[in-house]
């Protein structure tokens, strides 16, 4: 915990009592535990009431809550949500220690210390469990830390609860805030340790076999951004089951699944590229995405039709209906895609979604979205309800881009079309990424999925609809039994290759004492019910369904003692006659702006603000969060005046450091240029060869940018820079084909690429292996005659190239 | 104490009837207590309530929010205010401030709200109106 800093500590002119957070995570296998302790200190004359506002990760269940105060520590306990308020209120009201958590967003919860006395200290645990993201050999932690500023639409914003909004729309400073993070992570994984990497902090790491051990560097770091943690392990996953019990007599099975789908090939496909171009996606977020959003424009294959919406208050098409995947129009889209920027203003994500999910489209092929966004948004719900109504012939594969990204959004848009989410923090490579959601969307085309319980009862499934299968995705499903023998379970699948059977091994007869597996299961079962499927039948009336669903939530969540949308944690310290605290004043705690949010430069800016009058350290001017228009700073100033925000102006406009201006003899990128230039789009003619790379400094990205939309690749200056050769002797060497001249140095160029892909890149296979692919379906069509003495193309070529 | 002061002092309402006759939530009305939007429960302790005034309060409340105006703007506005507004409200309609002639037969007419626009808003209203005007009528 930090110690709290001498005079400090300030909003607004009133004093800040959350005195700084601290995260333990405890994972073992595929589950983690975490507690997340918040410290508050009331160092006034008056008693407070503390509001804090703060993200968990969406899919947490959240299963503790107690306050330590005064040498006591009070268990909280899960009530109906309106009784627990209806508790706390009046425990307000008769001066009582008061303590609540309440969840206003899967991903956003609310914690109230009430009646906290003068110097009086108190520390608040909120534990939860959840399961690690893994895919193949890789396992994901992702921590958030701060709740970035939203974009509620007008109309929402009218019919919105004032205090559901206040919740997820907190009040944010720029420059920080005074109250710091401390965060261990102790990690078993089920298999040896590779590598860890945390792109988001500076971290120590300690890997030993199995274990790993990482603790966050410094003091005082900011809530500002979320932490995230790779692990990559020596070996992939197995498939387990884990039998727990649950009840008396019950059993809550876990099975994980790790389905080998490789070897398929995908048939075309209709792509819709989606890209958030709001104010909030300035700065590192955009350049990310535009990144993704090229290298996934070179993934597509000849036959694909495609299509790219930028959006923000508006939208655009860039063609008027899904064309089909050329030379051509891969071209003027990687054109257009250079020149996006986070400039359309707010996040009206609705929009570009229903013309995702209802705009006509080639019938006889299946529409793969893909969406590129930071999530800022505050109708979700009306997003998820959209999609899920289109979920049979429109998929969503989400890519979350940020230091701080809706993770509860772009799951759950995934989620509800049999899609997946990814993210990507913008310290990350975002090959890795891309090129693992590409492979999901090339996956085979599998009918008939279900599942055989071997003759096992359950009485509860979790999710109650069998999520899509991924090649190396790990598949988590949960079930009640009430009881059971040993039995195989397994997913049945039929597939273009045969039938398919993925078993493991359920062994009912001795389960183990794991508390967290059925708090899972019953989480996984809430969610389901809260995102509007699940397994309530009955009145087709929507009233009387929603109360249905809401009853299901509350009687799960109250069985399992769980926070929902129903429910929420309570606790009291009853404290003595004359020991009751007069009226308490609000102190509403501030978060920090989201790193590198819109682009603004928050470093540069609390640099700026740190030695202003006062003395202490004093929080910037807090931010309408909840805006009907978000703008970028950059361009729109005059608003941001207006709404007297003029620290954030300067910041905007500030020019940047003499040491951004590229060294001499390095090329400007295009876009820079036509922005120095001021002509827009046209300033630079788009087809001019200024040898730039789109992807300065990545060797691999600059190499795979090369390859054209048939899969072949051109024998130019820059892939002979890209390949370190001269090309005058590559146009020598290609002569020995014995062919056309232009065909025969595309033939050269392609084995050239493969080439170096197999020997400067054997380490990243996965990210190159799709474009590979390509190259060679492309080689195999053009009927080559292997010049004499050689065994194949590769041998002649690894022998002419070395 | 006349029965209306006593109306005002003595709670009628728990948190969940309050939040029922104005149709916000119990956190809400708990939300505007603590943003001074509305006077907290009178009594206290277990005794303590809302009355009919508070009711007012909030409609009040809403009503502004309605107009377009943030809740800082709201609690910035005397208390004397709040409550006036909010009898003139629902008493009379909305007051027509500016009444500007654009063509034969088509003026524009602004409401005065509580925040009436300034003169050079509504010009540059009446202009954007007056081009509309036009393009239609070389359309037509």
């Amino acid at each position: 915990m930090n110690k709290p800093e001498a005079g400090g500590l300030f909003a607004k002119g009133q004093r800040i009592p959350l005195r700084g957070v601290r995260i333990e995570v405890h994972a073992a296998g595929i589950a983690a535990r975490v507690t997340v302790a918040q410290r508050y200190q009331n160092n006034e004359k008056a008693p407070v009431e503390a509001v804090y506002s703060f993200p968990l990760e969406e899919s947490s269940a959240v299963c503790g809550f107690e306050a330590e105060i005064g040498g006591k520590k009070i268990t909280g306990r899960i009530e109906e949500r309106e009784a627990a308020f209806e508790r706390y209120d009046r425990a307000m009201a008769e001066g009582q220690g008061a303590f609540l958590l309440d969840q206003d967003r899967p991903n956003i919860f609310t914690a109230s210390v009430g009646n906290l006395l003068p110097g009086q200290e108190a520390v608040i645990r909120i534990s939860y469990v959840t399961e690690l993201q893994q895919s193949g050999d890789a396992i994901r932690l992702l921590i958030p830390t701060t709740i970035s500023p939203r974009y509620v639409p007008p109309e929402q914003l009218k019919k919105m609860d004032p205090a559901e909004l206040d919740h997820i729309a907190p009040p944010t400073v720029l420059g920080g805030v005074p109250y710091g993070l401390e965060l261990a992570v102790d990690l078993e994984a089920p298999a040896d340790v590779r590598e860890v990497s945390c792109p988001s902090h500076p971290a120590r790491v300690a890997i030993s076999g199995r274990k790993v051990k990482v603790s966050l560097m410094g003091q005082d770091i900011q809530l500002d951004q979320d932490f995230v943690l790779n692990v990559a392990l020596a070996r992939p996953h197995e498939a387990l089951a884990v039998v727990a019990r649950d009840g008396s007599a019950g059993r809550a099975v876990m099975i994980n699944l790790f389905p080998d789908l490789s070897g398929f090939q995908r048939g075309p496909g209709e792509f819709l590229f989606i890209i958030d171009r709001s104010g909030s996606m300035g700065g590192p977020s955009i350049q990310q995405a535009r990144a993704a959003l090229l290298l996934a424009l070179r993934s597509l294959e000849e036959g694909d039709r495609f299509n790219i919406v930028g959006f923000g208050s508006t939208f655009e098409p860039m063609f008027k209906e899904g064309v089909p995947y050329t030379q051509q129009s891969l071209e003027e889209a990687a054109r257009k895609v250079e020149g996006m920027e986070a400039d359309l203003g707010g996040t009206e994500l609705l929009q570009p979604l229903k013309f995702a999910t209802e705009a006509p489209h080639a019938a006889e092929l299946p529409r793969q979205v893909v969406l590129l966004t930071d999530g800022q948004v505050g109708n979700e719900e009306q997003c998820i309800e959209l999609v899920s109504a289109h979920a049979r012939h429109c998929r969503i594969f989400t890519f979350g881009v940020g230091h701080g990204v809706s993770e509860h959004l772009l799951r759950s848009l995934a989620r509800a079309t049999g899609g997946q989410a990814e993210f990507i923090h913008p310290n990350e490579r975002i090959e890795p990424i891309v090129m693992r959601q590409f492979r999901r969307m090339a996956s085979a085309n599998l009918r008939n999925v279900r599942l055989d319980w071997g003759g096992l009862k359950t009485d509860l499934l979790a999710p109650s609809e069998l999520p899509p299968l991924f090649d190396g995705d790990r598949l988590t499903l949960y079930a009640r039994v009430p009881g059971g023998a040993t039995t195989e379970v397994a997913v049945l699948a039929d597939s273009p290759k045969g039938a398919l059977r993925f078993p493991v091994t359920v062994d009912c007869e001795h389960p183990v004492d794991d508390a967290a597996i059925p708090v899972l299961m019953a989480r996984k079962a809430i969610q389901e019910l809260e995102e509007g499927r699940g397994m309530v039948r009955g009145s087709a009336q929507q009233n009387r369904k929603e109360k249905a669903v809401r009853a299901r939530i509350l009687e799960l969540a109250l069985r399992y003692q769980l926070m929902s949308s129903a429910t929420s944690f309570v606790a009291i310290e009853e404290r003595p006659a004359g020991a009751q605290a007069q009226p308490a004043e609000l102190r509403r705690i501030p978060i920090a702006l989201t790193k590198g949010w819109g682009g603004v430069p928050a470093e540069g800016l609390a640099a700026g603000l740190t030695g202003s009058a006062m003395g202490g350290p004093q929080v910037a001017k807090m931010m309408v969060c909840a805006s009907p228009a978000m703008p970028a700073p950059a361009v729109r100033g005059r608003r941001r005046r207006e709404a007297a925000d003029e620290f954030m102006m300067e910041a905007a406009f500030t020019p940047p450091p003499a040491s951004a201006a590229p060294a001499e003899g390095t090329t400007w990128p295009r876009r820079i240029l036509n922005s120095i230039l001021g002509g827009g789009k046209g300033a630079v003619p788009a087809g001019e060869d200024l040898h730039e790379s789109l992807f300065p400094g990545n060797a691999l990205l600059e190499l795979t940018s090369l390859q054209r939309a048939d899969g072949s690749f051109e024998l130019t200056e820059a892939l002979a820079k890209a390949a370190k050769r001269k090309l005058a002797d590559l146009e020598q060497a290609a002569k020995a084909l014995g062919m056309d001249n232009t065909l025969a140095r595309n033939v050269l160029a392609t084995l050239l690429a493969l080439e170096v892909l197999e020997k400067e890149f054997s380490g990243r296979r996965d990210e190159w292996q799709m474009i590979a692919d390509k190259a060679k379906r492309w080689l195999a069509k053009q009927k080559v005659v292997v010049p004499a003495g050689a065994k194949d193309l590769h041998e002649w070529a690894r022998r002419t190239l070395a | 104490m006349d029965m209306e002061r006593e109306q005002d002092t003595k709670p009628q309402y728990s948190i969940g009837e309050v939040a029922a006759k104005t149709g916000v939530s119990r956190r809400t009305v708990r939300y505007y207590v603590q943003r001074t939007l509305i006077d907290p429960p009178v009594g206290r302790g277990r005794g303590s309530g809302y009355t009919e005034q508070h009711v007012e309060q909030i409609l009040c409340v809403l009503r502004l929010q309605r107009e377009g105006l943030g809740l800082e703007a709201i609690q910035q506005l005397p208390q004397q205010a709040l409550t006036s507004a909010h009898s003139a409200a629902v008493q009379h309609p909305p007051t027509v401030v500016f009444r500007v002639p654009l063509i034969p037969g088509v003026r524009l007419e602004l409401d005065a709200g509580l925040r009436p626009p300034g003169p050079a808003v509504v010009d540059a209203l009446a202009e954007a109106c007056a081009k509309i005007l036009e393009s239609h009528k070389e359309a037509g």
